[in-house]
C-alpha cells in the first residue's frame, strides 16, 4: 500500500516533467502606483479563464496567452484590480493602485479559489485584518460576530479556551455539530480541530473562508455537514521581503459581576433569621464559655450579646474574590519574515504567547511557528510546502460544581471566614477545603503538540489543465498530568493514608495523513461559454492511540513520575484505533457570458466506520447564479455596482457520530475466576451510516455607489436526516439498544451582512459593518412512537418533535403566596398548586438555549496616521438555566455558604410580595423556571486605537512601518435580564454540560483584557 | 507522447484503488464475531463469558437492584426491611412492583442466553469429540438454567397451568432483530427440560469450580421436575446427582458447614458462580444487598423475620452461620451473615451458590413424600441425613404423614433461607406470603413492622408473576404483559 502510494506519486511527478503546450507569450512588469516598486506575487490572468501566473520578486511576469485572448487581468490583494487590453503587443507593464476597501477579491473555497463575481455559493470571508493582534490565542474565538450565519460561543473565559462554532444552527443531537476545519487545503481530523484552533497563530493567517451552503460544502462529502472553516496561512508572495516584529503586553481580569454578594453583617443577620449558628460563632462561644455556656446558640442570646458576637466574627470581613483571583498577564513576541528570491516565495514566523490566568496557578503558554515555501521550478511546475508546528501548555483548574472549583469557591466562601487560621495554616472553611491551598497542591498540566505539513505539486502541462497532488500530514500529541500531592488539600479527604498522594499520567497521540490528487481543466467554447471541470481522488487515514497510568503513594510533592509511586491506583490502560476514508469527487462549472453561472458537484465517500451495507455514500450539489448587473438593461444605472442572485441545493454528511468500529459485531474480553472470558459486546449494525443533510439556499448580493454599500442576504433551509439515535431493541437479543439512523432535525433561517464606507477620502476613511442571523431549529422526528428524549446531563432539556433542540422542560413557577409565603407552582394543566411534583414539568415552547437571532457589528475609522476600530456582538432570545443563581439566591437550605443579597428578598409576613418564599433551612430550592433566564446580551468585544508613525519619519531609521496601539477586550456588556454573565458556553465541563447556553454552573468566568502593542517592520 | 501520460495517470489511479481495502478495519480491543470462535480455547473463553452473564447486576451478581440470592427472600416471609437501612428494593418488599419499577432478571438472563446461543451456533467449528460435547452440554445447561429462572419469575406455577398460559420466549437464536413472542409455559418448560437432558448426557463429571458438571445438571433437573410436579423424575435425577457427585462436593459435616459460606470448602456445592475481587472492576459485592459494614457495625438492609429466627434451634449450626446481630444507628437488629465475604479480601465479595447437594436431598425427600406413603420412609431418611449434619447431638426425627411433610418444608426453609428459594417455593406450593403485624425489625422483635399494605400476598394473586419490564414491552410489540400490571 505504502509502496504503491510512493510509486504513483513518482509517476504523477514524472507526468509533468516534459509537458506543456505552445502558446503566445506576453511579458511585463507590475509596479506599485505610489512608489514605482515592483510588486511580487500579483496574479496575472487571461480574462475569462483561470489561466494565469504570478509576478516574480521584482514584479516581472511571463504568461502564455491563447491566440483569441485579448485582455489580461492583474489582481493583487489590497490593490484595485486592473484589466489591460493586450492588443498585439508582447510587453504589458502595469501600475496598480491601492484599494481602500482592502477586500480580497479571490475567495478560497473547497479545493480551489474563485473570484467574488464567479461565486454562486454562500461563503463568508474573514480577512486577516479582522483577527490579527488580538489578545486571545484561540482562532475559533476570534470568529465571533464576524460572519453572518456563524454563531461562535467561547467555551468559557479560560486562557486558550476553544469555542463552539455553529454554522446555520445545530445540526445533530448525538453527532458533532462543529464544522470541519481545513488548513492549507488539508482536512484536520475532528479530534485535533480544537488544538489547531489553539496552536495556529492568528497573525499567520491570510484568510478564513466559511463554507455554508451545499454548493460550497458538499465537495467535502461525509465531513461537510456542519459547514467548513477554510484557513489559508500567509505565503511569501504578499510580503515584500519584510521582517516584522510584533509585541504585545497587557493585563487580564475577571469581568465584574452584575449582582452583589452579602457582606458579613448581612450574612450573619440572614443566618440568625435562619436560626443558624455557624462554626465560627460556635468557636467564639466555646472560647468565652463563661458568658456563653455549652448549648448557647445565636438565637438564645440577647440582642446586645449577638451584636458583640457579630462584631467579633465580622471583623475579618473581606471579599474572597480578592484572595482567590489575581490580575492576569498577557505577553506576546513574534517575529516573521516573508519575501521572495528568484522564483521562490517564502514566509516564516515564530511566536511566543503567554497568558497568566485570573486565578492562582492557572497559565497558558504557546509556541507557534510557520514556514511556507513555494517555488516555481519551471513555468509549468510549482512545488510548495507549508509547515505549522504549535505547542501549547496549560495549568488547569477544575471545572466542576464542587469544592475543588475556585470559581465556585470565590462565591461560596463567607466574607467572615478568614483565609488563614490563627496558627497560620489555611482555614479549611465551612466547605472543608481551602481552594487557595488546593490550587497549590493539586496541579493539573496539559500539553499539546500539533503539527501540520502540507506538501503540494502543481503543474499545468497543457493550456487550461492544472494537476495538483497534495500530501497532508498532521499530528497531535497530548499529555496530561494530574497530581494530588502527598499532604495536600485533597489527600487527607480522598487519599489513602497508607499511600499518600496520587498521580495520573494520561495522553494520546493521533497521526493523520491525506493524499489528494486533483485535476482541473478549464476551456472556452467560443467567447460566451466558459467551462471548468474538476476531478479528484483522496485518501485519508488516521491512527490514534492513548494511555492512562495511575499510581498512589508518593514520598514527596517533588516526585512526579509514575515509577516513584508505591502501588497502582485503578487500571493502567491503553487504546488504539484507526479510521480511513476513500473518496472520489468531481465538479463542473459553466458560465455563459459571465452572466449566468451553473455549477454541479458530486462526491463519493467510502468510510471504514460505516456498516458494510452502507460503506459508500454519494453527496451532490448544484447551484446557479445570475449576475444581473452585467445585463444590458441595468447598464444605465451607475449607482448599481453589482447585483447577483444565487440559489443552491445539495447534500452533505456527518460521519462524526459513529465511533470507529461501531458497525461491527464484536466480542470483548474479561475475566471469570481469574481466567479469560469472551462475550458479545456490540451488535453487528451493517446498515449504520452517516447523518445526511439536505441544504438549500437562495441569496442576493448587491453593491451600490461604487461599492460603498455592499449587502448580502441569504435564506437557508437545512434538513438533517438519518440522525443517529439509540433505538431500544428487544432484551431477548441480549442487548438493550442499538444506534440507528432514525431521527430528523431542521434549521431554517435568514442571514444578512452589510458593509458601508461612509467616508472614503485620502485623509479620512470611515466604514461600518454588521451582520445578523435569524435561525429556527426544530426537532422533526425521533424513534417511531417516541415522544421525547430527555437530556441525561441536565434532566431539564428535551429533544421533542416540533420543538427546538434542547428545549427546556420544567415545572412552572407561580410565585410566592403573599398570604402565607409558600411557594406556588403550576400543575401540568395550569392550576396553581403548593405541591411540587416533578411530573408537572411541561415543555416550555420557544425557550431553549438557541437564540432567536445573533450577530455582530463594528466600525473603523482611519484619520491620517490614526486608526480606531470597534467590534461588538450580540445574542438575543436564548434561555439559560441559571445554576449559579439557584445556588446564590436559594430558598434557605444553603444558609451556610455565602449568598447574594438577592437571597434576602424572601417572604417574612403576610402581604409581602417577594421573589423567594419563606426562607428555611429545610426548604428545597426547587428546579423551576424561576431560575430560567433570558440570556440575551450585547457585548463590546474589542476596541483598538492605533497610530502609525509617518513613513517620512521612520524611513530615516530604515523602518518601513511602525505602529503602536492599545486595545481593550470585553469592555462593556449590556445584560437586560440575566443574573451574572449570560455568555455561557460550557456550563461545567466535568458535569458534561457542553451544550452552549444550556446551564451555567461556575465555569471559568469571562475576562477583560487591556493590552498595548507594537508592530515594527524593516 | 500524450498516451504515455495517460498510462502513467492510469497507474497512479490504480494504486489508489488499493486504498479501498483500507476501508475494512478491525478493532484492537475486541474481536469481530467471525474471529471469536476458532479454537477450543476460544470456545472455553466464550463459555466462561456465558458464566459471567450469571454475574449480571440484577441476576446472581446483583445487590441493591435485586438478585437471585436476595430478592426471592424479600418477596416472602423470610426478611423484613430494616428501618436503618438504605431502603434498597423497598418497592419490591412492599409488593408494589410495576412494569417500570421491578426486579429485572430479564436483561441479564437473556444476555446469558445470547452468549450460550453464540457458542451453540458456532459449535460445529470444533472437531467431534469429548471436548466439543462437554462445551455444548455446558452451554445447553446454562441456556436451560437461565430460561428456568425466567420461567419461575415471570410465568405461572407449572402445576395447574393450562396450555394457553404464557411462559417466556425460549430463545435459541442470536438474531439481533428478533422480536419473539412468549412461548407457552408448558412448551417452554419442555424445551428447557430437553436442553437440560441433552446437557446431562454430554457433560463432564467434573469441570472445575465455577462451572457446571454432570451432578449439578442432574441436581438442577431434580429441582425442575419438583417445580413441575413430576415426582418420580425428580427422585431419579436427584438420585443420579447424589451418585455422580465428585468427592470434593460431598455433603459437609456440621463442623465443615460454616466454611461453605466463606468459600473455604467446596463441600456440598454442586454449582456456584465464582465471584473474585479481581474479576471485575469494581468488584461484584453480592452481599451489599443484605448488609454493609459501617465503621465496624453492620447496617442491615433486610433483617431475618422474627418468625424465621425463632425456627432456628440453639443447637443448629445454621443459627450462628446464617444470622448475626449488630447495632447500627441506635437499632439492634439481626442481619444475614451468609454473604458477608471470605476470610480475606473485599467485604461482601463471595461466591454465589446456585445449587447445593443438601438441596438435592431435600428435593428428593419432598418428591418421595409426594409419591405416596410407600416412599415416606425414604423421604424421612433424606431429611434426617441433612438434619444429622446441622444439629449438635441430633436425635433423628420420627414423624409421618402431614407431620413429615411439614418437617420437610420447614427444614427446606431453614436450610435454603437467604439463597433465593423462598418466593419460588411458596409459589410452586401455592402458599401465601404472610408477614407479622406485630413483630418489627429489631432483634428483640420490637421496632418497625411491615406496612399494613404489604402484610400478605394470597396464593394465586397476580403479583406471583413479576411484571415483564416495560422497556421490553416498548421495544417488542409481540410480548404480552402479565395480567394485573
Amino acid at each position: 500500500m505504502k509502496k504503491s502510494l510512493l510509486l504513483s506519486f513518482i509517476f504523477v511527478l514524472a507526468l509533468v516533467v516534459q509537458a506543456w503546450a505552445q502558446s503566445r507569450t506576453v511579458t511585463g512588469k507590475v509596479t506599485d502606483q505610489e512608489n514605482g516598486q515592483g510588486l511580487p506575487g500579483v496574479a496575472v490572468l487571461v480574462k475569462g479563464t483561470t489561466t494565469g501566473t504570478a509576478t516574480n520578486a521584482d514584479g516581472s511576469y511571463t504568461i502564455n496567452v491563447p491566440a483569441d485572448a485579448n485582455t489580461l487581468v492583474f489582481r493583487f490583494i489590497g490593490y484595485l484590480t486592473k484589466e489591460v487590453v493586450i492588443g498585439s503587443s508582447s510587453n504589458v507593464n502595469v501600475a496598480l493602485g491601492l484599494d481602500n476597501k482592502q477586500l480580497s477579491e479571490v475567495v478560497v473555497v473547497g479545493y480551489g479559489a474563485k473570484t467574488k463575481e464567479d461565486l454562486s455559493s454562500s461563503v463568508s470571508v474573514i480577512s486577516s485584518k479582522d483577527i490579527e493582534s488580538k489578545p486571545v490565542p484561540s482562532v475559533d474565538q476570534l470568529l465571533q460576530g464576524k460572519a453572518a450565519g456563524v454563531q461562535v460561543t467561547a467555551a468559557n473565559g479560560k486562557p486558550g479556551a476553544n469555542a463552539y462554532i455553529r454554522i446555520r444552527g445545530t445540526g445533530s443531537i448525538n453527532a458533532s455539530s462543529q464544522p470541519l476545519l481545513v488548513v492549507n487545503n488539508v482536512q484536520i481530523p475532528d479530534n485535533m480541530r480544537d488544538q489547531f484552533f489553539n496552536s495556529i497563530n492568528a497573525n499567520d493567517i491570510e484568510s478564513i473562508s466559511v463554507l455554508k451552503d451545499a454548493a460550497a460544502a458538499s465537495i467535502y462529502g461525509a465531513r461537510g455537514s456542519n459547514g467548513v472553516v477554510v484557513i489559508t496561512t500567509k505565503s511569501g508572495a504578499k510580503s515584500k521581503g519584510t521582517l516584522t516584529y510584533r509585541f504585545q503586553t497587557g493585563v487580564n481580569e475577571k469581568l465584574p459581576d452584575n449582582f452583589e454578594m452579602m457582606n458579613s453583617a448581612q450574612k450573619l443577620q440572614y443566618e440568625y433569621e435562619m436560626g443558624y449558628t455557624n462554626p465560627y460563632i460556635n468557636s467564639y462561644f466555646a472560647a468565652n464559655s463563661t458568658t456563653f455556656p455549652k448549648g448557647t446558640t445565636i438565637v438564645s442570646i440577647t440582642p446586645e450579646q449577638r451584636q458583640q458576637v457579630w462584631n467579633a466574627i465580622g471583623a475579618v470581613d473581606h471579599n474572597w474574590q480578592d484572595d482567590i483571583l489575581q490580575s492576569g498577564k498577557i505577553e506576546q513576541h513574534e517575529l516573521s519574515f516573508g519575501g521572495s528570491a528568484g522564483s521562490t516565495t517564502y514566509f516564516f514566523s515564530l511566536q511566543k504567547f503567554d497568558q497568566k490566568g485570573i486565578v492562582i496557578g492557572n497559565e497558558f503558554g504557546r509556541y507557534s511557528s510557520t514556514l511556507n515555501v513555494s517555488t516555481e521550478i519551471k513555468p509549468w511546475l510549482t512545488v510548495g510546502n507549508s509547515l505549522n508546528i504549535g505547542h501549547t501548555s496549560s495549568n488547569e483548574t477544575r471545572d466542576r460544581n464542587n469544592v475543588q472549583n475556585p470559581f465556585r469557591a470565590m462565591y461560596t466562601y463567607n466574607p467572615y471566614e478568614p483565609v488563614f487560621n490563627a496558627d497560620g495554616k489555611y482555614n479549611a472553611t465551612h466547605q472543608g477545603v481551602n481552594i487557595i491551598q488546593y490550587m497549590q497542591t493539586e496541579p493539573e498540566m496539559q500539553k499539546n503538540l500539533t503539527g501540520l505539513n502540507a506538501f503540494n505539486v502543481d503543474f499545468h502541462p497543457i493550456k487550461g489543465l492544472n494537476v495538483t497532488s497534495r500530501v497532508g500530514l498532521t499530528l497531535r500529541d497530548y499529555t496530561r498530568e494530574a497530581f494530588s500531592q502527598p499532604g495536600g488539600a485533597l489527600d487527607p479527604i480522598v487519599g489513602d493514608p497508607a499511600a499518600p498522594g496520587s498521580k495520573t499520567d494520561n495522553g494520546s497521540k493521533e497521526f493523520y495523513y491525506s493524499w489528494t490528487n486533483q485535476a482541473r481543466y478549464q476551456f472556452n467554447l467560443g467567447t460566451d461559454h466558459n467551462i471548468s471541470v474538476m476531478g479528484l481522488q483522496e485518501f485519508q487515514k488516521s491512527h490514534f492511540s492513548s494511555y492512562s497510568l495511575q499510581k498512589k503513594g508518593f514520598a514527596s510533592a517533588d516526585l512526579t513520575t509514575q515509577d516513584n509511586g508505591a502501588s497502582n491506583l485503578g487500571n493502567n490502560t491503553t487504546s488504539k484505533s484507526i479510521w480511513a476514508l476513500y473518496s472520489l469527487a468531481s465538479s463542473a462549472e459553466y458560465s455563459f457570458q459571465k452572466k449566468y453561472f451553473l455549477t454541479g458537484s458530486v462526491r463519493r465517500d467510502g468510510s471504514s466506520r460505516f456498516g458494510e451495507n452502507n460503506k459508500y455514500g454519494t453527496f451532490w450539489s448544484t447551484s446557479a447564479s445570475w449576475l444581473m448587473s452585467q445585463e444590458g438593461f441595468l447598464q444605465g444605472y451607475d449607482w448599481l455596482s453589482l447585483l447577483k442572485l444565487r440559489a443552491s441545493i445539495g447534500t452533505v454528511g456527518n460521519f462524526s457520530g459513529i465511533s470507529n468500529y461501531q458497525s461491527l459485531g464484536t466480542f470483548a474480553f474479561g475475566r471469570y475466576n481469574g481466567a479469560l472470558t469472551s462475550f458479545p459486546n456490540q451488535i453487528a449494525n451493517p446498515d449504520l451510516t452517516w447523518e445526511s443533510k439536505l441544504k438549500r439556499n437562495i441569496g442576493v448580493d448587491f453593491e451600490l455607489f461604487q461599492s460603498r454599500i455592499a449587502v448580502g442576504v441569504d435564506y437557508y433551509n437545512e434538513y438533517t436526516d438519518d440522525l443517529l439515535l439509540s433505538e431500544p431493541v428487544s432484551r431477548t437479543t441480549g442487548f438493550t439498544s442499538v444506534t440507528r439512523n432514525i431521527g430528523a432535525m431542521s434549521n431554517k433561517g435568514v442571514e444578512a451582512s452589510v458593509s458601508i464606507d461612509l467616508i472614503r477620502s485620502d485623509k479620512l476613511t470611515w466604514s461600518v459593518n454588521g451582520n445578523v442571523t435569524f435561525n429556527k431549529n426544530r426537532v422533526e422526528e425521533l424513534n417511531k412512537g417516541q415522544e421525547e428524549i430527555v437530556d441525561g446531563n441536565t434532566g431539564i432539556n428535551v429533544y421533542r418533535p416540533g420543538h427546538a433542540y434542547s428545549t427546556f422542560k420544567l415545572v412552572r413557577w407561580a410565585g410566592v403566596d403573599p398570604a402565607t409565603g409558600e411557594a406556588q407552582f403550576y400543575t401540568k394543566d395550569g392550576e396553581i398548586t403548593k405541591t411540587y411534583l416533578a411530573s408537572d414539568a411541561v415543555v416550555l415552547d420557544g425557550k431553549s438555549s438557541n437564540p432567536d437571532y445573533y450577530g455582530g457589528f463594528g466600525t473603523s475609522v482611519a484619520f491620517k496616521g490614526f486608526d480606531l476600530s470597534a467590534q461588538a456582538n450580540y445574542t438575543i432570545g436564548g434561555y439559560t438555566y441559571n445554576g449559579v443563581m439557584s445556588g446564590l439566591v436559594s430558598w434557605g437550605p444553603s444558609r451556610a455558604q455565602a449568598l447574594s443579597t438577592a437571597a434576602l428578598d424572601y417572604w417574612k409576613q403576610p402581604g409581602d410580595v417577594t421573589f423567594l418564599p419563606k426562607a428555611s433551612a429545610t426548604n428545597t430550592t426547587r428546579t423551576t423556571d424561576q431560575y430560567l433566564q433570558d440570556a440575551s446580551f450585547l457585548r463590546l468585544r474589542n476596541v483598538t486605537l492605533g497610530y502609525t508613525v509617518p513613513k517620512s519619519l521612520t524611513e530615516k531609521v530604515k523602518v518601513q512601518n511602525l505602529r503602536v496601539y492599545v486595545q481593550g477586550q470585553n469592555l462593556l456588556t449590556y445584560i437586560p435580564n440575566y443574573f451574572g454573565d449570560p455568555e455561557v458556553g460550557t456550563g461545567s465541563a466535568e458535569s458534561n454540560l457542553f451544550i452552549p447556553g444550556q446551564f451555567s454552573l461556575y465555569s471559568y468566568p469571562t475576562t477583560r483584557q487591556f493590552t498595548f502593542g507594537l508592530d515594527l517592520s524593516f | 507522447m500524450k498516451r504515455k501520460y495517460i498510462y502513467m495517470l492510469a497507474i497512479g489511479l490504480m494504486s489508489f484503488a488499493s486504498c479501498e481495502s483500507e476501508l475494512d478495519q478491525e478493532p484492537f480491543s475486541a474481536l469481530s464475531t467471525g474471529q471469536a470462535f476458532k479454537t477450543e480455547a476460544d470456545f472455553v473463553n466464550a463459555l466462561r463469558g456465558a458464566y459471567t452473564g450469571l454475574r449480571g447486576a440484577t441476576y446472581y451478581g446483583g445487590q441493591d437492584g435485586g438478585s437471585m440470592i436476595i430478592t426471592p427472600d424479600i418477596i416472602s416471609d423470610n426478611l423484613i426491611i430494616n428501618s436503618q437501612g438504605r431502603f434498597s428494593q423497598q418497592t419490591t418488599y412492599q409488593l408494589n412492583y410495576t412494569a417500570n419499577n421491578t426486579w429485572n432478571i430479564w436483561n441479564n438472563a437473556y444476555t446469558t442466553i445470547l452468549r450460550t446461543n453464540y457458542i451453540l451456533e458456532n459449535i460445529d467449528n470444533l472437531p467431534e469429540g469429548a471436548a466439543k460435547n462437554n462445551i455444548k452440554a455446558e452451554a445447553l445447561a446454562l441456556r436451560a438454567l437461565s430460561h428456568f429462572d425466567l420461567l419461575r419469575t415471570y410465568g405461572k406455577r407449572y402445576i395447574g397451568a393450562t396450555d394457553s398460559d404464557l411462559g417466556v420466549p425460549y430463545v435459541t437464536s442470536t438474531d439481533p432483530s428478533q422480536k419473539p413472542s412468549r412461548t407457552p409455559l408448558k412448551k417452554a418448560y419442555d424445551l428447557m427440560v430437553a436442553d437440560f437432558l441433552a446437557a446431562e448426557s454430554g457433560i463432564n463429571s467434573a469441570n472445575g469450580v465455577g462451572r457446571l458438571n454432570k451432578a449439578a445438571v442432574q441436581g438442577l433437573l431434580g429441582r425442575v421436575y419438583l417445580y413441575m410436579g413430576q415426582w418420580q423424575n425428580s427422585v431419579d435425577k436427584s438420585t443420579a446427582a447424589i451418585a455422580n457427585v465428585p468427592a470434593a462436593n460431598a455433603l459437609a459435616t456440621r463442623a465443615e458447614f460454616p466454611a461453605i459460606w466463606t468459600d473455604a470448602t467446596e463441600k456440598d456445592v454442586l454449582f456456584k458462580v465464582k465471584i473474585l475481587d479481581t474479576d471485575a472492576t469494581p468488584a461484584v459485592t453480592v452481599g451489599v444487598g443484605y448488609q454493609q459494614t459501617v465503621t465496624g457495625n453492620v447496617r442491615a438492609e433486610y433483617s431475618p423475620t422474627c418468625e424465621l429466627v425463632k425456627l432456628y434451634q440453639a443447637n443448629d449450626i445454621r443459627t450462628t452461620t446464617y444470622i448475626g446481630q449488630s447495632t447500627y444507628s441506635g437499632l439492634t437488629a439481626k442481619y444475614v451473615k451468609k454473604h458477608v465475604g471470605r476470610a480475606t479480601g473485599a467485604l461482601n465479595v463471595v461466591d454465589v451458590k446456585v445449587i447445593r447437594l443438601s438441596e438435592v436431598y431435600l428435593n428428593r425427600a419432598e418428591a418421595l413424600y409426594n409419591l405416596g406413603a410407600a416412599r415416606h420412609v425414604e423421604a424421612l431418611a433424606d431429611l434426617n441425613e441433612i438434619r444429622s449434619r446441622r444439629y449438635d447431638a441430633n436425635v433423628p426425627l420420627v414423624v409421618a404423614g402431614q407431620e413429615l411433610y411439614d418437617a420437610i418444608l420447614t427444614e427446606r426453609r431453614l436450610e435454603l433461607a437467604f439463597e433465593g428459594h423462598r418466593f419460588f417455593d411458596l409459589k410452586r406450593l401455592n402458599l401465601p406470603i404472610e408477614r407479622s403485624a406485630t413483630e418489627g425489625d429489631a432483634a428483640d422483635c420490637s421496632g418497625v413492622v411491615a406496612p399494613a399494605t404489604a402484610r400478605s400476598l394470597p396464593a394465586g394473586n397476580f403479583r406471583w408473576e413479576l411484571p415483564i419490564p416495560q422497556a421490553e414491552i416498548d421495544a417488542n410489540e409481540n410480548i404480552v404483559q402479565n395480567s394485573g400490571y
